[in-house]
């Protein structure tokens, strides 16, 4: 018996373990070789690997990028909820396997303290210095991308000023460039039940800046708010939604977009390309100058660690370099109407690369933006404010209501 | 538990009567799971008594996280996605019974079966939010509902209810969550031998005592997994709650998501060892609804004929 | 059928009376079951037809079809192939990796499902304190996903000290799968009597011939279930992969990263849907039609 016993276990292992691994092996192999290949690849010190929190930022492809700089772009994209993409960099040791790391701001804070970035050369990103006076001397980016002792921690990828969307005929408000209210979102009696704003803390922000500016509550810091204060935000909006105010709380562009097209909404807390693409299908959709403040935002460029011992740092200082080029935002610009670090030198790129006269016009508009919206004092938001838990806890409570 | 099984051969023979083949490769297999699956799953219960922000966690026992947890409206939030979760799995249950029954037992055109099998499972592969999305434009405002209903003159101004609402949820459910509830069951009510329904039959039973008396019961491992196939996964979806229901109707997942989305692991945590006890009291009730066939214990033991 | 056969009934019935079993669903509960169940399904497709017709639709958010346009295979297929020249290309929507992981991936789970499950699934149902054992093969279930995912990763990462890669996202994947695996297994399993191998040992099988002559054969349903369970929950994965994931795409992840993005996605994911509609309804027809043996009168 005990023989046979063994005699078992040594078929049944030999069968079930075999199986395993023949079957793992030969169905799994695609995908274990993609993953040496990809390792293969990170080898190459010419290849630039860039971990992203916003797929939107990537300029449809990089041809013109590996046509400049002569190197090879790798993307990796991941969500842009902090606690994913920081977990990834500070836990799963992401300097390990990535050259430059692109977020939202506000999020180097705790990059800085678990010692996964280090402060950038800006000696050698030559196009820094042409980086507008209006945005790095913003109070919140000073703190963000500028000396914290001295240092620079990041290089703006891109930046947006944003409102929301309305539509004017029907509400019977301006167009811009005159001013509209934020009113129209959080509680026009004439845009009642037919509102909505997004799921996540940043619009409970949002809120909490409408508040202030509209005098309803005392805001210490607007640019870090207490829990108090997020607490009493979520009270305005659940007398809001109570009292019907919205349709619904989008998550997703898509949502957005599908808000506009199927009338669902008149009036929308959105991102600007929405609106574009609400207009595609014909509709009368105005992207607000808004009256109160502006959400501003940007999401800027990293240096891990790791990478002052890899030594590819001049190859990860050209890629800033090209970021911040005309290059970039005679790409990006025009395809999503984000405002990139050095919208000046797309109008020479442009013309030098006979590019159409879209680009020029969706230059000006950011340039004018820069001018006009970011010089707005309120606000820019961070993705790690000091109470985020606090804050989401209490957009969730709003949304349990 | 694993440990015993490989202690000695007597532990062993007292633990597993009868059948000693399988019983290597079975303890082995036991204790790599326990190991490498369980005790780290048990361990975020063990998390969620502790403070700390972020992954910074300091050994300081406190209930701290549950407080927050309820603080932020988790009680109604579980009872609303429970509550949704159960009323679709029942009716999906009521639906889905017959159907099975009919699949395994009285469908008679094999081309049909394939067909509707084939059905069953194609869903599987497709994104669910495409699935979902798709909803919003025939139930909104302007939609293909809506249009009817105000040409048909039904309703002066269009219905908002349809979407973005509670009705919306339970209707995203329906058809996403059918497959899985007709699968297990289909499997189990196969596998009932027809001399059993013939038995019944020739012992004067009518239709209804059979279905009652000897179908029901021999199907109950299909039914208990098919109820499995469908809480667990409508309890973790995260797409028709905030397609259909415009985060106006939050449930479970959403509420994850969201917690992780923002580092706060150890609410997380909190909420994990809540939806176990859940989970576990939902286990002691359908132990005691199983009670008069012997148990959930008894539902997967072997025949005995 | 059954209706126009009333009238005679009593005279012929006895002779020519089908099976109790076949006449079981003949009356009452046929329609009504049938009305329910297809009706459901009716749900389940419309809106996967409707998603069909919009992939092709000029305006597919509106969700009225027309202005047919090809526009939206072209940005999911070229995208992946080829750029434009000299013009930035709108779309950076890139499917062709991520599809090809999810199946590598779903291969692999669906294989280990079936061997997991053969492990314990005969077994279980004669261990005579299973409770515990069940429940631990089941906790996977019990606690929400991502919680899940995050706990294998903190364990793995923090207190194991192992680097995430590919195996962790096939680890993640096998946690998920192999309880229904199982219990898919379970439901076939607690079916089998064990006084067939009895009477094979007394015959003098050995035990190869044992598990390769009876177990397998009629263990073959549930073996086929795990394995369809483990390919298809694998394939839909997201919650448990997203902290397993080691900067590796799934088809799952890779569609949720990109509904962060701002730019449309959804007419890209209806055209994509619907060329995975399209390749998995035939190959799925096939998969089942050599699982259930084709023509085969039902499989008891």
């Amino acid at each position: 018996m005990r023989t046979s016993k063994h005699l078992y276990f040594h078929l049944s292992r030999r069968n079930f373990i075999k199986c395993a691994a023949a079957g793992t092996a030969i169905v799994g192999a695609p995908a274990i070789l993609k993953g040496l290949t990809r390792k293969a690849i990170a080898q190459d010190e010419n290849t630039i690997r860039l971990l992203i929190t916003g797929p939107t930022l990537i300029p449809g492809d990089w041809s013109a990028f590996e046509r400049e700089t002569g190197f090879k772009m790798e993307d990796t994209v991941i969500k842009d909820d902090p606690g994913i993409f920081l977990t990834e960099i500070l836990v799963n040791d992401g300097g390990d396997r990535f050259d430059i790391i692109a977020a939202l701001t506000g999020a180097e804070q705790d990059l800085i303290d678990g010692e996964a970035i280090k402060p950038i050369e800006t000696s050698a990103v030559p196009n820094w210095g042409g980086i507008p006076e209006s945005i790095t001397q913003m109070p919140y980016l000073q703190r963000d991308l500028a000396p914290e002792g001295g240092y620079v921690w990041g290089v703006p990828l891109a930046m947006n000023a944003d409102s929301f969307g309305y539509l004017p005929e029907k509400l019977n408000e301006p167009r811009p460039p005159e001013e509209a209210s934020w009113s129209l979102v959080y509680e026009s009696e004439k845009t009642l039940g037919r509102s909505s704003t997004g799921d996540n803390y940043i619009y409970l922000w949002e809120a909490l800046a409408y508040l202030k500016n509209t005098g309803q509550l005392e805001v210490g810091d607007l640019l870090d708010p207490s829990p108090e204060e997020a607490a009493a935000t979520a009270d305005f909006l659940i007398e809001r939604k109570q009292a019907g105010q919205f349709r619904n709380f989008w998550k997703i562009f898509d949502d957005q977009v599908s808000d506009m097209k199927n009338g669902e909404v008149d009036a929308i807390r959105c991102w600007e390309p929405a609106v574009r693409e609400a207009n595609k299908a014909g509709g009368d959709w105005v992207y607000a100058n808004a009256t109160e403040f502006y959400t501003k935002w940007m999401h800027a460029c990293y240096i891990p660690t790791q990478v002052h011992d890899r030594g590819n740092l001049e190859q990860v200082h050209t890629a800033l370099n090209w970021i911040l080029s005309g290059s970039y935002a005679a790409g990006i610009t025009p395809l999503r109407g984000y405002v990139t670090g050095r919208p000046d030198l797309a109008p020479q790129y442009a013309e030098e690369n006979g590019m159409g006269p879209e680009v020029g016009v969706a230059i000006d508009e950011a340039l004018a933006k820069v001018k006009f919206k970011f010089a707005k004092e309120d606000f820019w938001f961070s993705a790690v404010p000091s109470n985020l838990q606090e804050m989401q806890a209490q957009m969730d409570r709003v949304l349990n209501a | 538990m694993a440990a015993t099984l490989t202690a000695n051969d007597d532990v062993m023979r007292r633990l597993l009567p009868r059948l000693p083949a399988g019983v290597w490769s079975l303890s082995g297999f036991t204790v790599v799971w326990f190991g490498g699956i369980v005790i780290p799953l048990l361990a975020i219960i063990l998390v969620s008594f502790f403070q700390g922000r972020g992954i910074r966690i300091n050994l300081d026992p406190t209930f701290l996280q549950y407080e927050r947890f309820f603080s932020y409206g988790g009680s109604d939030l579980l009872a609303r996605s429970v509550r949704i979760a159960a009323t679709i799995t029942f009716i999906e249950l009521m639906i889905a019974f017959p159907f099975a029954l009919w699949l395994a037992k009285g469908c008679k055109n094999n081309m049909v079966r394939l067909l509707t099998f084939t059905a069953l499972t194609v869903p599987f592969f497709l994104s669910p939010a495409a699935r979902v999305i798709v909803w919003r434009s025939v139930f909104g405002i302007n939609g293909v509902v809506n249009q009817a209903l105000l040409a048909t003159g039904a309703v002066d101004e269009p219905v908002t209810w349809l979407i973005f609402s509670e009705f919306a949820v339970h209707f995203g459910f329906l058809g996403a969550f059918f497959p899985t509830m007709v699968w297990p069951i289909f499997l189990s009510i196969s596998l009932i031998d027809n001399d059993f329904l013939e038995a019944s039959n020739d012992l004067g039973a009518n239709r209804f005592r059979t279905l009652v008396h000897v179908i029901f019961p021999l199907a109950l491992p299909g039914v208990v997994a098919g109820i499995v196939f469908t809480f667990i996964p409508m309890l973790g979806d995260t797409v028709v709650a905030q397609h259909m229901g415009g985060n106006n109707v939050l449930m479970l997942s959403a509420q994850v998501q969201s917690l992780i989305g923002v580092s706060n692991f150890l609410v997380a945590a909190a909420l994990a060892a809540v939806v176990l006890g859940i989970m576990l009291a939902f286990q002691v009730l359908l132990w005691a609804a199983l009670k008069p066939v012997g148990g959930l214990n008894e539902v997967f033991a072997n025949l005995r004929r | 059928m059954t209706m126009t056969a009333h009238a005679s009934e009593t005279i012929t019935y006895a002779q020519v009376r089908p099976p109790f079993w076949r006449r079981f669903m003949d009356g009452l509960p046929r329609g009504t079951g049938l009305f329910f169940g297809y009706g459901v399904l009716f749900i389940l497709y419309l809106p996967i037809v409707w998603l069909m017709i919009l992939s092709i639709s000029g305006e597919p958010l509106t969700g009225i079809p027309g202005e047919w346009t090809l526009t939206w295979y072209e940005d999911v297929i070229y995208a992946d192939i080829a750029q434009r020249d000299g013009e930035a290309y709108g779309s950076n929507f890139r499917v062709g990796d991520p599809l090809l992981l999810s199946i590598g991936l779903a291969f692999a789970t669906s294989a280990a499902c079936v061997i997991g499950a053969l492990i314990v699934g005969p077994v279980l149902p004669r261990v005579k304190r299973r409770g515990p054992l069940l429940i631990g093969f089941l906790m996977p279930l019990m606690v929400p996903g991502i919680v899940a995912g995050v706990g294998l990763f903190m364990w793995y990462r923090l207190v194991i000290n192992v680097k995430m890669g590919v195996w962790s996202l096939a680890l993640a994947h096998f946690v998920w799968a192999f309880p229904f695996a199982l219990l898919a297994m379970l439901v076939v399993a607690s079916r089998f009597d064990t006084r067939l191998m009895e009477a094979a040992e007394d015959l003098g099988a050995s035990r190869w011939q044992r598990f390769w002559q009876i177990e397998v054969p009629i263990l073959k349903p549930g073996i086929f279930a795990a394995g369809f369970f483990g390919f298809l929950l694998s394939f839909n994965e997201l919650p448990f992969s997203i902290f397993m994931r080691a900067g590796q795409d799934t088809l799952p992840l890779y569609l949720w990263i990109q509904s962060g993005a701002h730019n449309t996605t959804v007419p890209l994911i209806y055209a994509m849907s619907t060329l995975v509609t399209i390749v998995s309804i035939g190959l799925t027809f096939l998969a089942i039609k050599l699982a259930f043996g084709g023509g085969k009168d039902g499989k008891q």
